[in-house]
């Protein structure tokens, strides 16, 4: 049976399995050190890098919107979660994934 | 976010620069100071947000849905919203068995009455229906200059399934409140004692065919089938979220999120057909899945404001020990026109890969596997959404909108090779339903 579809090969090299075994090439404690340090590594970079982006309070114009709010419409949003969540085995990401209903 | 606009509007007629400067940067950082006033005064800083959901399956499923939540803002950043949701279920939902040649019958969940199901169709349990209640607190509340503290509760309740949680998160800001990290942690409770009990794993479904000799005798073979207790199972999740304002046109977040369900995970009314070597089925077993799952998700959004648009596309990709890695890709595209009301077209692209214990049947003289679930929602498959939402303004300032999506889901085969009759038969359910939507916020 081949339960991988072909859309994975598209995905960089994240898949947990993958990562699992590599992680056992490494061993032990050694390589939780270094996913610690690449973490650690991976957030100074990105923070680092977010200090030179962003804007002054008076050019938050067109963010200040509603419609530019991430979480925006939430009532649309939650429905879409309870009907993806009945139907699907994936939920959240988003926000939190668990539990609320008997219907999956 | 709420602007004062009758500060703004005293504010382009200043009287020197600085102090319009001042007026209009404490406008757009939401620094104006909310009424004060009694908290349960509803004409004053009251939001409410409330909507209705039809949403229909082709010969299946049926639900209706209420959405009503309201939302305090005591001052800046400092809020209280109360959500309550109720739903009702009703129709027919496939039990897992196969399709096969011949007419077919099955006991109903609860062991009281059968059902038939015609030759060639997926069968499907007709008893499906249930009402279900939802309550939702949660408190925001600042801890600093750049600091938020978030604590919220769930209640959900439905006539075999009972749903509590509890969450709590903070969020930090940099770069003057262009980057945000947040984290969360939710653990829920959930307890379910489905109508006619939990079956035993890999039990037979028990049907009456005239072999019993008295209904006692028949209910003493369902009663065997079944445990006497209920089950629960505990999830915990953590988010890790990073919001990234580029410009002033776009805003970025990534989330990171784990989850750990255990205990019953298994669906009490779904079965998987035992097929012998002609595809016929011998018996029905009630489904067995493992009682851990743990999940990684990873989320990507972007908002980019256009002159008269927004553009959102969103990226999730989550994978599990159950060997279930899943991709969802949304798109919205936000026309804004002129007279305060807007057109949004849709597109939801999702595709799984089956869990590793999925099968559409199990074979007569195989070994029996550890676990085993026909339920098509942990098979292979693809869905695509499509929808149209059309958004308005009233005179009175309160925002409403329609929605009308499609959803169709398209499974995959499993397996390389069918057994007999099998071969020539659907046995994939295929769904496909619409969402008719109406939000009112004001």
């Amino acid at each position: 049976m081949n339960r991988k579809t072909t859309y994975l090969s598209l995905l960089p090299a994240i898949h947990i399995s993958s990562m699992r075994k590599a992680g056992k090439c490494i061993s032990g404690k050694s390589g939780i050190r270094l996913l610690k340090a690449a973490c650690l590594a991976a957030l100074v970079l990105i923070s680092s890098g977010c200090a030179n982006m962003g804007v002054k309070p008076w050019e938050r114009d067109l963010l200040a919107k509603s419609e530019m709010s991430l979480s925006y419409p939430s009532t649309e949003l939650g429905l879409d979660d309870h009907i993806y969540f009945s139907k699907e085995a994936t939920s959240g990401g988003r926000s939190f994934a668990g539990g609320g209903c008997g219907c999956n | 976010m709420q602007l004062d606009t009758k500060k703004l509007a005293t504010a382009t007629k200043p009287k020197n620069v600085a102090s319009a400067l001042t007026a209009a940067s404490l406008a757009l950082l939401g620094s104006a100071a909310k009424a004060e006033g009694d908290f349960w005064d509803f004409s004053k800083d009251w939001k409410f947000n409330t909507g209705g959901l039809y949403y229909g399956e082709q010969d299946r499923v049926t639900a209706v849905e209420g959405v009503f939540n309201a939302t305090r803002e005591a001052s800046y950043n400092d809020k209280f919203s109360f959500k309550l949701v109720l739903d009702s279920l009703t129709g027919a939902s496939p039990n897992g068995a196969v399709a096969q040649t011949d007419i077919q019958t099955f006991t109903r969940p609860s062991g009281r009455g059968q059902f038939d199901v015609a030759a060639g169709e997926i069968p499907l349990d007709d008893t499906f229906r249930d009402t279900r209640v939802q309550m939702n607190a949660q408190w925001t509340t600042p801890r600093g200059e750049d600091k938020l503290v978030n604590y919220g509760l769930h209640f959900s309740k439905e006539y075999d399934y009972l749903s509590v949680a509890l969450n709590g998160g903070m969020s930090w800001d940099f770069y003057n409140k262009n980057s945000t990290l947040s984290a969360g942690l939710s653990i829920a409770m959930d307890q379910f004692e489905p109508e006619g009990r939990i079956p035993y794993a890999f039990a037979a479904m028990v049907i009456d065919e005239g072999q019993f000799a008295n209904q006692d005798a028949y209910n003493q073979a369902f009663d065997a089938t079944r445990r006497i207790d209920s089950d629960d199972k505990d999830t915990t999740d953590l988010l890790l979220g990073w919001t990234q304002i580029i410009n002033r046109r776009t805003v970025m977040q990534f989330n990171y999120s784990y989850s750990d369900v255990s205990g019953y995970l298994t669906d009490p009314f779904k079965v998987v057909s035992v097929v012998d070597a002609q595809g016929v089925a011998q018996e029905h077993l009630y489904e067995s899945r493992p009682d851990n799952r743990t999940k990684h998700s990873f989320f990507w959004q972007t908002k980019y404001h256009m002159d008269n648009s927004i553009a959102d596309l969103s990226v999730r990709y989550m994978t599990d020990d159950w060997e279930i890695d899943s991709v969802t890709l949304e798109y919205k595209h936000h026309f804004l026109w002129e007279n305060n009301s807007y057109l949004e077209p849709q597109f939801r692209w999702y595709q799984q890969s089956a869990a590793d214990f999925y099968t559409p049947y199990l074979i007569e003289g195989q070994v029996m596997p550890e676990f085993a679930s026909a339920d098509s929602r942990l098979g292979e498959f693809s869905a695509i959404t499509l929808g149209l939402k059309y958004g308005w303004r009233t005179q009175g300032g309160s925002d409403m909108a329609l929605r009308l999506s499609l959803y169709q889901q398209t499974a995959e085969d499993v397996l390389s090779s069918h057994p007999g009759d099998l071969a020539s038969l659907d046995i994939y359910p295929e769904l496909t339903a619409v969402f008719l939507q109406y939000t009112y916020d004001f």
